[in-house]
Formats: structure tokens, sequence, C-alpha cells
């Protein structure tokens, strides 16, 4: 057999995610080496299912003497090295197609996609270096961010056919991870103090830690030295680099070194994106408005460059449409926003910006008119986003409305049937509503809340002996406790009239309640409700019966006036009137 | 060389207009050629009268061949064209004559005033015209209606210059409705210019006066285009271009293409950055788009600019009244009732005969609840003094009824006896509204069988007893009005009171047509004024209900007009669940909110919003309410936490 592969792995405790990435790779390649390096979990036993070439390797500290180690075993024509949290991206037969394609390359860089976010689609891509002929010459170097280093640059080709993707990683992971490398870089700093390559890295984790400062001079050093043989270093290098002054509120510079580099790199979009936000950042709309669009025009650049998906398109848009509606230019602004969530629909930002603009110019009816006629009230993340808006705005029928088209279709998510149980219930549909929020499981996120919404709804209905055994339940639960006794108050009150034995000093849960109620506008105006009770009751309990009650009440009323007034300026402009 | 002037017009049935025209030319002209293209008046014989050389022509669709024939009989070396329906103002004779010695002076532009608008309710609009020149064989009209005569001397004689003449002023009066119905003006021209259009198609000064015909003939959308055609050919220096784009900006506003014609604005304003109609006419397209900041800006810049130039031909009141009327209105809109009586002042201040601006104020002041104070006010701006003034206020007055003001304003200053009928009935219905029944039966009994008001007087005097309970009078009256014959819906109504009068149980309830149901909305008003709430819902009780549901919502303002809370929150909470709109939400809001009853006021504060959100004082109301809300809290606290609240704004 000719041009095998084999998959080379180092893993520890990676029984969450070994299962995924082999799977992903497993009928792709002739060989499976699993080196151990001390796991306490069932890594191995995941492992075994898959091949029966485990080793174990003690921890020495040393990513690259592991890597090696398991590259001694295998004996596979090529060696594919993949990490525990990463899957393969490619169709059947895919891989074994691009090794045999020519005996003059010796490796091949794949591109890596790293999320930022998977609920919003956004993730940077890299190339990497991960598959290569199994020759002697070629192993890992560096104790950290260990490399595969190929001197000649002409048997190494980009294939972009095949692509890695990593796991989501949660931040605390993430940071984990970062402390660790960090400990290690400057380690290997202090060694080899002139390594453009280490400095590169250092600078990434300090900006990854939220330190730009700290991690400034690594990375213009980094840029600066790195020259454009070591480009898939050196791209990265100058986005870093430009995301490290933005943070540091450094514009000018930005901008000066966009400019410079397009000069460059014409192909680089991401160049141009983060130039038209330090463009918007300095309020020079029309300019950034251009670099937008320049980014949006060379769309995704040639795979050697690092690069944030999004940037040449959604990104892009985005930001385009927020300064044109800065100049006041609201119909392209929402062809803008329009576009991006054509182009992401998980990118669901400029849905927020898009709604503003509408209820700016119409109602909120015909804001949702727009929005249905449209049809992105049929994705549902957008949908439940929409809804979200208009029930924060005052109009949950309309926030209902949004989801009942999207239920339909979609399978129900916790989520979802959280939201439209919520939605029914303020906008007097009780039975409904009620129904949606008795499918959340215990297990769910949104259990808690939901009974607590579900317990609102049975005060409002007057269904007060079925809320007070839901309440009962609740106050089994150390986290419903106190809403548990408000409800149980509320309820005691609601059937006695207004008397106020009932005494609740859960101020604010009993704030946190009154919000709710006044989300409650009922569809039908008949709707027989003890709506006003319970406001009067409520309020009468935060101001005769806890301490500093009447302040909270008076800020709480203080605050949805100036909430108020905000929307106003930003709905009729300031003008020379007053309100 | 002399500096004789020779009055040069064609004329058609100006009988009514000539004599106002020769005599503001006398002692300024040395002839006056008038050319008579048929009419069938006496206007020739009022010519020779004064002194003019009249010849005749027969019509032939061209304006300019009836014109040069004019120009061919003078004999002076200047010709001052004018239309019969045009005088020159006193100081231009002056003037006129100094001008005519200039040496180096081929022709002049004059300042014309046009008088626009319905009789007693002009308003002017300046333009500038091309009126005198220098009487040569060369220099003839061309074009068979706004025909030209400047750029034919251009032609013929290059070096010819021309100025603005400063100080001679043409009023125009041809503009008037009256003048423009009875000439059906507009419908003539487009005739005329179409044909001449169709022979010379290219011709662009053509165009331009085709596109201005077809907006005088409110053919709006075609005007916008044939203009836009224009302006695309006509160079920006053009002593025209900046009416030309005015005329464009008002087409696409009279189109209902408010977008369009902002378009047109900002592009003109880059030509004309202090040409005040455009701000005034961006203003008002931003608020047919309800964006009243974006207004209320243009509208101030429109007032800020210097005086217009006069190629601008700007509108009156543009940089004055009617931009201040505008921006009270905005302010209004915002529920600021205080700045928008300062704007309706400031316009009232630039133009005293602006009306709409007193209206405004008048209503604001209200006047039915504040009669003294409103009455001190207006006597600090107006003067009160002149019986025009005090008919047009005592109408006002009335119609926001404020009786008691609209009676004060109609009493004259000397005896009664003079007054026509139509003040006395009115003085009489005020009297009722004032409770001062006695007096107004005396006013109404002079009312004689062969007055025209007759029937209306009796049927007051009717309502004056039934309003004091005094049964056998109406019955009596109410007699005497079916002997005359009334009315299917006036019977109607009689018989709504008469019947009213018994205290049965269970009553066969009326229907009425149109004119009834006017008429019981009228009584209910009243009845409300005279506070007799009762009195008005044994009438609305007493009427089908099907006839009432087209007025149900003018009902119901009136009970808020008035007061009756209560039940406007009853009538609205039924008229809305048939009608849902967010005028009816927000009236309910506020009607609960005048109770007491915020919680209901808030939801319904929602609604309105829900419904249309266009409106800022639905969010003005809801803001005040919470901001009443945050009040009522912070006065129901204990007195020891009283302290502190000084700052709260």
């Amino acid at each position: 057999m000719k041009d095998t592969v084999t998959l080379v792995m180092i893993v520890k405790n990676e029984s969450a995610n070994l299962g995924t990435c082999l799977a992903s790779v497993e009928e792709q390649v002739d060989e499976i080496i699993i080196v151990d390096t001390g796991s306490t979990d069932n890594t191995l036993e995941i492992a075994g299912k898959y091949t029966d070439k485990i080793f174990t390797y003690p921890w020495d500290g040393n990513f690259s003497a592991a890597r090696n180690y398991a590259i001694g075993k295998a004996k596979g024509d090529w060696l594919l090295s993949l990490d525990a949290d990463e899957v393969l991206l490619s169709k059947p037969g895919q891989l074994k197609k691009l090794v045999s394609k020519s005996k003059k390359i010796d490796a091949y860089m794949l591109p890596l996609l790293y999320p930022i976010s998977e609920k919003t689609g956004e993730y940077n891509q890299f190339l990497i270096l991960r598959l290569f002929r199994n020759k002697k010459e070629y192993r890992f170097e560096g104790a950290i961010h260990e490399q595969v280093i190929v001197h000649h640059h002409e048997v190494v080709d980009i294939a972009t056919e095949l692509m890695i993707q990593h796991n989501t990683v949660s931040p605390q992971e993430r940071n984990h991870k970062r402390g660790r490398n960090l400990v290690a870089l400057k380690k290997a700093y202090w060694v080899a103090p002139q390594n453009y390559f280490l400095q590169y890295y250092l600078g990434i984790e300090w900006l990854g830690l939220a330190k730009p400062k700290l991690a400034l001079p690594f990375l213009q050093n980094a840029y600066h030295h790195l020259t454009d043989d070591h480009l898939l270093f050196r791209a990265p290098a100058l986005r870093y680099l430009l995301i490290c002054l933005h943070h540091l509120d450094r514009f000018d510079e930005m901008i000066c070194l966009s400019l410079e580099a397009a000069l460059r790199y014409p192909e680089y979009t991401d160049i141009y994106y983060l130039g038209g936000i330090a463009l918007e950042e300095k309020k020079e709309y029309r300019i950034a408005i251009k670099w937008f669009d320049q980014a949006r025009q060379c769309r995704i650049p040639p795979a050697i460059y690092s690069h944030m998906n999004g940037t040449g398109s959604y990104l892009a848009l985005y930001h385009m449409g927020f300064c044109y509606e800065k100049l006041g230019l609201t119909d392209p602004a929402k062809d803008c926003y329009e576009q991006a969530l054509q182009e992401n629909e998980r990118y669901h930002y400029p849905a927020g910006n898009l709604f503003l603009l509408l209820l700016k110019e119409g109602s909120p009816r015909s804001t949702l008119a727009y929005l249905q006629e449209k049809a992105y009230l049929n994705n549902p993340r957008l949908a439940l986003t929409i809804a979200n808006l208009f029930f924060m705005a005052g109009y949950p029928s309309l926030a209902a409305a949004c989801l009942v088209e999207c239920s339909t279709t979609s399978e129900k998510d916790d989520e979802f049937l959280f939201q439209l149980g919520l939605y029914h219930i303020y906008s007097g549909r009780f039975p409904g509503g009620l129904q949606y929020l008795k499918q959340i499981t215990k297990e769910s996120d949104f259990f808690t809340t939901a009974q607590t919404h579900q317990a609102m709804a049975l005060l409002l209905m007057g269904r007060f002996k079925t809320c007070r055994s839901l309440c009962l339940q609740m106050w089994k639960n150390k986290s419903t406790r106190s809403t548990a006794k408000v409800i149980l108050s509320l309820t005691r009150s609601l059937q006695k009239g207004l008397d106020l034995a009932a005494t609740c000093n859960e101020m604010a849960t009993s704030l946190n309640l009154l919000n709710f109620c006044y989300h409650y506008l009922p569809d039908h105006l008949d709707q027989k409700s003890y709506y006003s009770q319970l406001i009067n009751i409520l309020e009468s309990c935060l101001l005769r019966t806890t301490p500093g009650g009447n302040q909270v009440l008076v800020d709480y009323y203080h605050d949805k006036v100036n909430n108020l007034r905000e929307l106003f300026a930003y709905k009729f402009g300031n003008g020379d009137s007053k309100v | 060389m002399g500096n004789r002037i020779s009055l040069c017009m064609i004329v058609k049935n100006e009988e009514s207009n000539i004599r106002r025209c020769l005599a503001s030319v006398r002692d300024v002209v040395d002839e006056i050629i008038i050319v008579d293209t048929g009419s069938q008046d006496i206007t020739p014989q009022i010519a020779l009268e004064l002194g003019a050389k009249v010849y005749h022509f027969s019509w032939n669709d061209s304006f300019s061949d009836a014109r040069n024939l004019s120009l061919s009989k003078a004999t002076g070396e200047w010709i001052l064209f004018l239309d019969a329906d045009e005088e020159l103002t006193t100081e231009s004779k002056k003037v006129l004559l100094q001008l005519t010695s200039e040496e180096n002076v081929e022709g002049y532009f004059t300042r014309i005033i046009n008088y626009i608008g319905k009789d007693g309710w002009t308003e002017t609009c300046p333009d500038l015209v091309f009126r005198l020149f220098r009487n040569k064989p060369e220099y003839r009209f061309r074009g068979a209606i706004h025909e030209q005569i400047a750029d034919v001397i251009l032609e013929k004689n290059k070096q010819a210059t021309y100025r603005v003449a400063e100080g001679v002023i043409i009023l125009h009066y041809g503009y008037l409705d009256s003048q423009i119905d009875q000439k059906d003006k507009k419908k003539r021209n487009l005739t005329i210019i179409q044909k001449e259009l169709a022979a010379d198609s290219e011709n662009n000064l053509l165009k331009y006066h085709y596109g201005i015909e077809l907006y005088r003939a409110e053919r709006y959308q075609e005007a916008a285009e044939v203009l836009i055609q224009v302006a695309n050919h006509t160079d920006p220096n053009t002593i025209y271009f900046a009416k030309l784009l005015r005329y464009i900006v008002l087409s696409y506003h009279s189109a209902g293409q408010p977008a369009k014609s902002l378009e047109v604005i900002g592009l003109g304003l880059q030509f004309f950055p202090d040409y005040a109609d455009l701000h005034y006419y961006g203003g008002l397209n931003h608020l047919t788009q309800k964006q009243y900041a974006k207004a209320a800006e243009f509208f101030s810049q429109a007032i800020a600019l210097p005086e217009q130039p006069a190629q601008y031909a700007s509108f009156a009141g543009v940089r004055g009244f009617r931009s201040l009327y505008h921006l009270g209105e905005i302010a209004e809109s915002f529920l600021n009732y205080e700045e928008a009586l300062h704007y309706y002042l400031a316009s009232l201040r630039d133009n005293p005969n602006f009306q709409p601006a007193l209206e405004r104020i008048i209503v604001i002041l209200e006047p039915r609840k504040n009669p003294d104070y409103t009455r001190e006010c207006l006597e600090k701006v107006l003067d009160l003094g002149s019986p025009q003034a005090k008919l047009i206020l005592s109408n006002i007055f009335f119609n926001q009824k404020a009786y008691q003001l609209a009676l004060e304003f109609l009493e004259p200053t000397d005896g009664t006896a003079s007054a026509p009928p139509e003040i006395l009935l009115r003085k009489a219905f005020c009297l009722v509204q004032q409770k001062r029944f006695l007096e107004s039966l005396i006013l109404l009994g002079e009312f004689t069988p062969d007055s025209p008001m007759y029937l209306l007087a009796k049927f007051n005097e009717l309502f004056c007893f039934w309003v004091q309970g005094k049964k056998r009078k109406v019955q009596v009256i109410a007699e005497e009005l079916g002997d005359l014959g009334l009315a299917e819906d006036t019977d109607n109504i009689v018989k709504l009171l008469l019947k009213s009068q018994e205290k049965r149980k269970t009553v066969r309830r009326i229907f009425l047509g149109q004119d009834g149901v006017d008429l019981l909305l009228d009584l209910i008003g009243r009845l409300l004024d005279l506070n007799e709430p009762e009195k008005a819902n044994e009438l609305y009780k007493r009427v089908v209900p099907d006839c009432l549901v087209n007025r149900q919502w003018d009902i119901i303002q009136l009970y808020h007009r008035y007061g009756y809370f209560e039940r406007t929150v009853e009538l609205l909470k039924e008229y809305l669940t048939t009608n849902r709109n967010g005028d009816a939400h927000f009236l309910l809001a506020e009607s609960y909110q005048e109770l007491g009853n915020f919680v209901e006021a808030e939801q319904h504060y929602r609604y309105a919003i829900e419904q249309d959100s266009d409106q800022p004082r639905y969010f003005i109301g809801q803001i005040r309410l919470y901001e009443s809300w945050r009040r009522k809290i912070a006065e129901e606290s204990p007195a020891e936490e009283q302290h502190g609240e000084e700052d709260l704004p």
C-alpha cells in the first residue's frame, strides 16, 4: 500500500473530546498512534475502541519530546498530528487523495478554524503544519507551541480542502492553558531572547489574558523582525498588533500601521477591517465605510494570511451599517445590517441595530411586519433575539408573534420554550404560556425562572391554590426560596384584598416581580386579571413594610423615566424641544 | 437721448382692473398703448377715457404677436410693460424716471409682488420680472405664452447690460383665487404652451414655463418630472435657476414625495446655501415624515437667514411667521405649550394678519377655562380695538367654546340696534351658555317670522326653556315649530327634547340622520358646557345607538374636553372593542391618569405606542405618568426620609 497515513496524538484526560476527534478521522487514516501522558480518567478506554497502539510517556513538561515519541511509533508514510479537542473536516477519501497528489511535496499546511463564539459563528483561521511525510528530519521542536520545522519551502504546500476545527474553549479553560503556556514561554524567552516566534507567542498569550500593555512590545518585535519568509507568523503578528493597539485606544497608530500594511499586503482583508475599526473609533465614519468596503471586496484572503472569519463579510457589514447610522443615513445602514444577517445568520447583533432603526422609523407593529416579510423570524436564533427585543420594549404579544411562526418548523429547545411561554403569559394568554413553561425540565438552566413566571401567571389568573402549591415546591429549593416567600405573601394579600398583614421584606425579589408585572400587556382589552391589584400590593409592600423600599421605588420610576427619555431622544432626535 | 416712456399693454375684458392700473402710472409714462384682443366689456372705452391709444388685435393664440403690435405703436425711448391686473407702487414713480436716464443699460428687472390666495386671506409672493427696456425695433417678444424679450435683446445686442431696478415694484393681483377662477387661466395657459412645445420641443425656457403651469394646474408629479429635465439643461448661473429648484422641491412635496423633495433640497443648498425657501420646504418635508427634530432644525435655519436676494423670489414669511408657526406646531406635538406659545407669538408679531398663529395661541390659552388670563395675554400682543379684530377673535372664542369671551368681544361699543341677525343669534347662544337665560330670550324675541333666521331663533328659545326645565313653554314652542314645517332631522331632535321631559322608564329610541346627529352633538356639547351631564346623558340614551356609531369618537372627545373623565373612560372602553387606535388608547390613558389610576394609564400608554409610535405625545404622556408616580411615592414617604427630595428635578 502506498501513501499510508498515521494519526499521531498525545493526550491527557481527554475523555470528553477524544471520541469525537477520533470518529472524525478514523476512516481517513491507516493507523492511529496515541501517546498518553498520564490520564486519570477513562481516556485510554475510549482510545481503545479505535486503536490498539496506545503508549504511555511520562510527562516531562516538553510537548515536542512527547510528540516525537509518538512519531517514533508510527509506520505510515505520512503523519497527521491532531489534538483531542480538534476534529478533521473532510470528505471520505480526501486525505488520501491529497497525500498521493504530488511526489515533490513533503508537508501540507492546513487551515485551523479556531472558534471565538459558538453562538455567533465567529472564528479565527490560521494555517498550521500538521500533515507531513514520515521522515527523520521532520520532528517537532520547541517545548511549547511546538511545531514541525520543514526547512525547504518548496516542499511545503497549502491545502484548503481539509480543515481542522478546534472545539470551543470555555474562558476558564482557555485562561488556564494560557497561564500554563506563559510560564513555559517565559522560561524559553530567557534562554533565547532573539527568538521572535517566541515573542509572537508571548504577545498572543498576554493579549489573550487581557494585558495588551504587556503584549504590545512582543507583538511589535515579532512584526518588525519576522520577515515575509515567515508570513505565516508575520501576518497574525500584524493582525494581533492591530488588535492590541485597539485595546490600548491607540487609534492613530492603528491607522498608520494599517495604511502601511495595506500597501504591502493588499489582499489582506483583516487589515482593512481593523483599519476601518480604528477610523470608526475616531468618528471618521465616511472613510471607515470605504475601508470596510475594501475589506468586503477582499473577502477571504489567501490562506497564508491568518484571518478572522467575517472581517470580509458580516463583521465589515455590521460596522459599515453602524457608520452609516452615525452619519444619519438610515437606508444604507439598514441594508448593511440586513446583508450582514444574510451572510451569517448566527451572528445576531445586527438584528438589534436593525430592530431599533425600524422601531425609530415606524411602529412596533410595522417593525414586526417588516421582519416577518423578510423571513428573519424563520431562523430560531434570530427570532429569539428579536422576540426578546420586543419583550424588553414592552410588547409581549409581538414578542410571542415572533416565535409562534418559527415554532412550527423548528424543534423546541428549552430556551425557545421558555421565551414562548413567557411571552404568552405576559400577553395574557395564560393557559398556553403555562403549557410551554411546564415542558421545561428540572435539568434546564431556565427551570427556576420558568417556575417564577408560572407562579406570576397563576397569580394574575387568580388561581391562588395552584400558585401556593407551586410556591411550596419552590420553597424547597434554596435558590428560589425568597421568590417563593414573596409570592406566597402576595397570594395571601390578593385573596384577602389589600390586607397588608403579609409582610415581605425581600426588597430585591419584590422589585424584580414588580418589574415582571410591568411587562404585562394583554392582547385582549377585556382580559380579566389581578394585574392592578398585584402592582398595588407589590408597591405597598415595598413602601410600607420594607425598610428603604420607598427610596428604591422612587429610584425605580426615576430609571423608567430616564430610559423612556433616552428612547424618546433616539426616536425623535433631541431637537430643541424639551419634554 | 430722450427718456420718454411708453406704457404698453395687451388687454381683454379687464374693465374691473384697468382703472387701477392706468391710475398708477399717471404722471410717469408719456404715452399709453393698449392692444385689445377682443374685449366684450367696456375695457376699450375706459382706456380711451384715461387717455390711451387703443388698437385692436384679432386673437391668434400668440401673446407675443399681440404684445409686439403694441411695441410697434410705441414712440417713447423706453417701454414699460404691464398687465391690466398689475399696478405700479407710488414709490416706483420717481425711481423710474431716474432709471430711464441711465445711459449704459438696455433693460431692468423689477420686483413684482404677486398676491395669492383667497380674498381677504391674501399672501404675497415676490418675484423678479423683466418689464422695462429700451424701445428698439429689433427688440420684440418671442413665445406664445410667458413671452420673453430679455433673451431676445441679448441675442440682438451682445453688449446689452441689465440691472435690477431695486426701487420699482409692481403689484400683481392675477394669482388671487378669484381672478384665476374667473379667467380659467391655468387651463388656457397649459393648452397654449403644449401647442407651442409641440413645435419647439427643445426649448428649455418654454419647458420651464410648461412645468410651472403644470404645477399651477396641480399636476405635481408631471411638473416635477418636466422641471427636473429643465434643470439638467440649465446653467446654474441662470437667473431663474434658484426659482426652478424651488418649483421642483414644491412639486415633489405636493406630489407626496417628501424624500425626493429633500433630495433636491440637499442639492439646491449646495448652490444656494442661504436660500431660505429651501430650508423652509426642507422643514415641511421632514414634518410630513414625522422627523420632528430635523424639521425644527430646518425651520430654525430658515429664520436665521439674512434678507433674500431678489432672484430667489423668496416666499413671504419663510424667514418669519411661517417657519415660526411650524416650530410652534412641533413644540405642540411635543406637548411643550410654553415653547409653542413663544413661537406662535413670534409668528404673529412678524405678521399680525396671520390668523392660524392667532388661533393656536388662543387654543393654548384655554379661553374657556381662563377667560381673564386669555384676554390679558392677548391685550399685550394685539390691538383689540378694531371691530374687525374683535369679530375675528369672537369667532375663534366661539369655536373654542369660550362663550364668555365670545360674548364680550361681540358687545359693540355703541347701541345694539345695528347688529346683523347672525350676530344677534350668536349672542343669544352665548348668553344661554352663560345661563343668562332672560337676556337671551329677550334677544331671541326680536326675531320676526320674516327673518331668515327665525327658525333657528325659535329653536334656541326652545332649548333655553328646556335647559331650565320649563316643560310647558317647550311644548308650546315645539308646536309652533311643528307648524312652521321642519326638516325631518330637526323635527326628530325637537321630539327628542320633548320626550326627554317625560320621565318614563322605557322609551322608544329615536333614529337620527346625519343632520340630526350633528345637532345632537352640538346639544350634548352645550349641555356639558352648562355642567348638565345628566341632561346630556338623557338625550344620548334616547337615540338609536347605530346612528351614533360613526360619531362615537366626537362624543368621547366632548366628554373629555369638559372633564367628565369617568364617562370618557366608560365610552372609550366600549369604543376600543371595535376601534383600536393609538389616539383612543392615549386618550384613555390620559383620562385614567386624571382619575389617579396610574396602573391602567400605564398600560394604555403602552398600547397607544404599540399601535402608533410616531406620536411624541404618547411617549411624553408615559414619561409624565412615571414622573407623577415617582412624585406620589416620594410624597408618601415617611417624613424623616423627605430630605434630599429637593434635588429631584
